[in-house]
């Protein structure tokens, strides 16, 4: 036992000497942040972008899930989204027409993610049952009138809850597990190709937790939530998210489970390239921003950052107001096509970001439905993101937005979003079963 | 294991109970006190690398200026523009058929028309061919 004391010795050591090291790098690192994004654009006398009420209004919605959707993505190019749905069916949409193109009923219902595939000849989904299936669109449907499951990735020993297509190549993808690693996946032979992360071995606690309360969600309806949204809204997050750089498919990051963010080389299996350290809750989402350079999260801080892949630096962190004993979490983000617009939906409401000034407008409330459908009750539970009295202050400039009609907004928690291919429109899916699409009038 | 799923019917998974964690064989008492004690020996070697990289990194002023030549150098469809009809606009009217939506303005046939001509918008291109 002797021997096992030295080592917990030895344990509580390097724990000191690695708390001791990272606030060293954290010092160091704000000697080099002499500014941040928005204060290098107001120095160069950049005028922010202004919206209106009809800019940015939902034009399409996309209804025929029986269950919470939890997951979309947009083919690159031709329109068209996939989507997830706690009822246990992908579906997939044409987006300027909203016709359903498939309707895949899956082996296993309780899936949490979905991708399409870059030349939108197939899907993939994950969620509980640890594995990634493929679907080829294309394939007949089998005897039952259901489309065959093309292929399984399976290995993993936790959820899947995240998967994206590697960019222009439609065999291989990159998976994010609550084993807390991912996976590159050749899916012509189904065998993982290299497995990143994975030295974390310690404890499963927050394992679990994501499972009940995936679990959890799928059973619970509004108005349980609307009682105990405060300690709900911490549970809801399904985390583990991975992206992969568009400018450079070999390079892509996941959130890691210590509230950091790792950049990985798909190369170099054995380590990560950078861990980047900033956020003070779980990371539950990341994106690459479209110059391949730099990323944002969404985090259960109630924050997005922007951090920079070849320095490490954290460049700008985008917060809204809250109340006193709430953190909004983040749950996912999207940039438009240009990266001048960060989209970051939060368990109740998505806000849109000025990338330069980080000025916020609210664009979507999505709305609790409480009994009868009240909206003024709705409002003042949520006072600080309701679309009446939204403030929006720049520059000691206040503007009130008012953006859209309750009727074009979710009543529903927001749980992803995504752009299309050109940037035209942006979709969010909803806890209300519903899918909305929305672009610029 | 991997491997093509035959024309039969799949049968429907039951509830997926949390698993237990991963079975690390070996990986209790000594081993296991063992492992973290080396993940975390890794780490501070990580970070003293960085440590030494941070000695020449360039000032974060350099990467907001590379951001914003970036997002200013692009167009971007969603950023509303002073034109007064916009290409997103025309993909509203077009998908919905001319129908009149609760919040939408009424469409006037000068704006039709404008339409037609407009040569480089892959909305309108699309939604030509479906209409």
């Amino acid at each position: 036992m002797s021997v096992l004391a030295e080592l917990k010795q030895r344990h509580v050591a390097a724990t000191e000497t690695l708390n001791a090291l990272k606030a060293k790098l954290k010092q160091k690192r704000l000697l080099l942040l002499d500014t941040d994004v928005a204060g290098y654009a107001r120095s160069q006398g950049k005028t922010p972008v202004t919206f209106g009420p009809t800019d940015l209004v939902c034009c399409r919605t996309l209804q025929g899930h029986t269950g919470k959707v939890y997951s979309l993505d947009w083919t690159p190019e031709k329109n068209r989204i996939v989507s997830a749905s706690q009822d246990g069916r992908l579906i997939v949409w044409n987006a300027l027409t909203s016709q359903k193109t498939h309707a895949i009923k899956l082996p296993c219902a309780w899936v949490m993610t979905c991708a399409f595939s870059p030349g939108g000849q197939s899907v993939a989904c994950g969620g509980l049952d640890s594995v990634c299936s493929i679907f080829n669109l294309n394939s007949p449907n089998d005897k039952d009138g259901n489309l065959p499951v093309s292929r399984m990735l399976t290995g993993h020993k936790g959820y899947v809850s995240s998967c994206q297509y590697v960019p222009d190549e439609e065999t291989h993808l990159i998976t994010a597990s609550g084993d807390q690693t991912c996976v590159l996946w050749d899916i012509t032979t189904g065998l993982k190709t290299s497995v990143f992360g994975g030295e974390f071995q310690s404890g499963h606690t927050g394992d679990v937790l994501r499972y009940v309360t995936y679990l959890f969600s799928a059973f619970t309806n509004v108005y349980l939530e609307m009682i105990s949204a405060a300690f709900l809204a911490s549970m809801f997050v399904l985390g583990f998210s991975v992206s992969i750089n568009g400018s450079n498919s070999r390079m892509f990051v996941s959130s890691s489970c210590d509230s950091t963010v790792r950049l990985w080389d798909t190369r170099v299996a054995s380590r990560a390239v950078r861990s980047f350290h900033g956020h003070e809750g779980d990371v539950n989402t990341v994106r690459f921003f479209p110059d391949g350079n730099r990323f944002g999260t969404g985090s259960d801080d109630g924050t997005c950052r922007l951090f920079d892949i070849r320095t490490g630096h954290q460049l700008q962190e985008y917060s809204r107001p809250h109340g006193e004993n709430e953190v909004p979490h983040v749950t996912s983000i999207a940039f438009s096509i240009s990266g001048r617009l960060l989209f970051a939906g939060y368990t109740m409401v998505i806000a849109m970001y000025g990338t330069l000034y980080w000025q916020r407008y609210v664009v979507f409330f999505s709305e609790w439905c409480f009994n009868s459908y009240r909206p003024s009750t709705v409002m003042n539970v949520y006072m600080y993101d309701a679309l009446f009295t939204f403030q929006l202050k720049f520059l000691n400039q206040q503007v009130v937005l008012n953006l859209g009609s309750l009727q074009t907004s979710h009543y529903g928690r927001i749980s992803c979003l995504g752009l299309s291919g050109d940037g035209s429109a942006l979709c969010t899916g909803s806890w209300d079963t519903s899918l909305k699409v929305s672009c610029d009038l | 294991m991997a491997g093509l799923r035959g024309n039969g019917s799949v049968p429907s998974l039951p509830p997926p109970r949390p698993k237990s964690p991963p079975q690390y064989p070996d990986l209790y008492g000594k081993r296991r006190e063992l492992a973290k004690v080396q993940m975390l020996e890794r780490e501070i070697g990580f970070l003293e690398e960085e440590l030494k990289s941070i000695e020449g990194l360039q000032p974060a002023s350099r990467s907001c200026k590379e951001v914003a030549d970036f997002v200013t150098g692009n167009a971007d469809p969603l950023i509303p523009t002073t034109k007064k009809i916009r290409r997103s606009r025309r993909f509203l009217e077009m998908a919905l058929g001319k129908k009149t939506l609760s919040f939408s303005s009424k469409i006037d046939a000068n704006f039709i028309q404008s339409l037609c001509s407009d040569k480089n918008e892959k909305f309108t291109a699309v939604l030509l061919k479906n209409v």
